[in-house]
């Protein structure tokens, strides 16, 4: 399912805690590792060539960031999202990207408008073509267009860091359960006819469709214009 | 500034060390014992808290992961030292989670309740009228912890309040670098109320985006 990914824009940093952080959390969202797997220290210490302490810290803030969880007798696993959670993952995302919206929508001008529709495109296009992995890729394109359109840097850094896991969880759902291909492609295409048009509270009532959010009022259906 | 207290984060019955020391250091930072930009030294923390130096480090990189601590290879760790110019975005970012706690709330709010909300922002209201900044600070996180406590999605609250307590440090820290108009903010909260009191929960969205300054296109 289409959400923000996170963007890769890791601080060159040389430290092994960093190194390894990066490498597992690269490995989490590539699915190189699965949902549930276990981290054996010992594995985790040959494959990452490093020693247990750095391994730990990175573990830890994974485990703060919501990608790793210690289960009983302390065995590190990767989080098992439960599908039951994904709505509330998927509007809890959907809530930061409104108001990352807020920030874009009058900055973005006519050019950045129309490579958000392109970007829409593309994404319309994966999803009539029931394509889940060039789904997620072309939503990453456009989510990342928007942070980069972004001035607040404290939101854009904050979404980037609380978000990376609740899309992961969403995306993980997504693959296990049955994706609604036509009602996502339905929201996308509002969405970017709302962008088209310049109709900045219609692009907002899209994504709030898009993010399963309920409309504040049903009784007066989109003021399109 | 307004934003909610953190849900009680009671000892769990066999706390780590590591988890001990985390409570008490970040303690420290936002109850002002230790400053902004003061520096951490380890040998210093380790005879404060009596306890060796993993679990220092290991709480030292759990709080610069949320922002109150920053760290530096080869370096010394210090507070965070936020700085003015962020106070307003990260003011805003507050606003833009708790505008979306109201958008997920309000659709589920009883009459009883958005009458209980109105007094919260008459207490507000009256606060802002006596400039009193932590009788201010207490209202208005009175106020969303009520909206937060009714709202029916709970990752949403979750996130906001684990990420209240270092983006409220941040805008109270550095609060000299927004132009706080109480009066200004005043006529927002009471357009807040109003809208609340019509139903237009649309509206209400946007006023609560108002308080925070969070921009919107179509306002």
């Amino acid at each position: 399912m289409p959400v923000p990914g996170s963007p890769s824009s890791a601080p060159v940093r040389l430290l092994a805690r960093d190194r390894a952080y990066e490498a597992l959390k690269n490995a989490i969202l590539t699915r190189t590792i699965l949902p549930g797997e276990r981290l054996d220290d010992d594995r985790l210490q040959s494959w990452l060539g490093m020693s247990k302490t750095p391994i730990r810290q990175a573990l830890h803030a994974l485990t703060v960031e919501g990608f790793v969880e210690t289960v009983a007798q302390s065995h590190t696993r990767v989080v098992e999202p439960r599908a039951e959670d994904a709505v509330a993952n998927l509007q809890t995302i959907g809530v930061v990207v409104l108001g990352i919206l807020d920030f874009v929508f009058e900055e973005l001008g006519e050019t950045g408008r129309l490579d958000v529709v392109g970007d829409l495109d593309r994404l319309i296009e994966a999803l009539d073509r029931l394509d889940i992995d060039g789904s997620i890729a072309a939503s990453a394109a456009y989510y990342s267009r928007l942070m980069t359109h972004c001035r607040n840097s404290v939101l854009v850094e904050f979404s980037a860091r609380a978000l990376a896991a609740r899309a992961y969880y969403v995306t993980t759902a997504y693959r296990a359960l049955d994706v609604q291909w036509d009602e996502a492609a339905a929201a996308y295409r509002r969405l970017r006819d709302a962008v088209e048009a310049g109709d900045a509270e219609g692009a907002a009532d899209a994504t709030k469709l898009v993010f399963r959010i309920e409309l504040p009022d049903p009784q007066t259906p989109g003021k399109a214009s | 500034m307004p934003i909610p207290d953190a849900a009680g984060a009671a000892g769990a019955p066999r706390e780590l060390v590591r988890d001990r020391v985390y409570g008490r250091l970040k303690d420290a930072i936002l109850t002002g014992v230790l400053l902004p930009g003061e520096r951490l030294d380890e040998a210093e923390l380790r005879r404060w808290l009596g306890v060796s130096g993993t679990p220092i480090r290991q709480a030292l990189h759990t709080l610069s992961l949320e922002g109150l601590v920053q760290t530096a290879p080869q370096s010394h760790s210090a507070v965070i030292a936020p700085r003015p110019e962020q106070a307003q975005e990260t003011l805003q970012t507050i606003g833009v989670l708790l505008a979306g706690a109201t958008l997920l709330t309000l659709p589920h709010l009883g009459a009883e309740a958005r009458a209980a909300m109105g007094e919260a922002i008459d207490d507000v209201i009256a606060q802002l009228g006596s400039g009193d900044v932590p009788a201010i600070t207490r209202s208005a996180e009175s106020l969303f912890g009520a909206m937060l406590r009714s709202c029916p999605n709970p990752v949403l609250v979750e996130l906001i309040e684990r990420a209240a307590p270092s983006l409220s440090y941040h805008v109270s820290v550095a609060s000299h670098g927004l132009n706080a108009d109480f009066a200004d903010l005043a006529r927002k909260y009471a357009a807040l109320k109003s809208a609340l009191d019509r139903g237009d929960d649309r509206e209400a969205v946007i006023a609560t985006k108002r308080v925070f300054g969070v921009p919107h296109p179509t306002a």
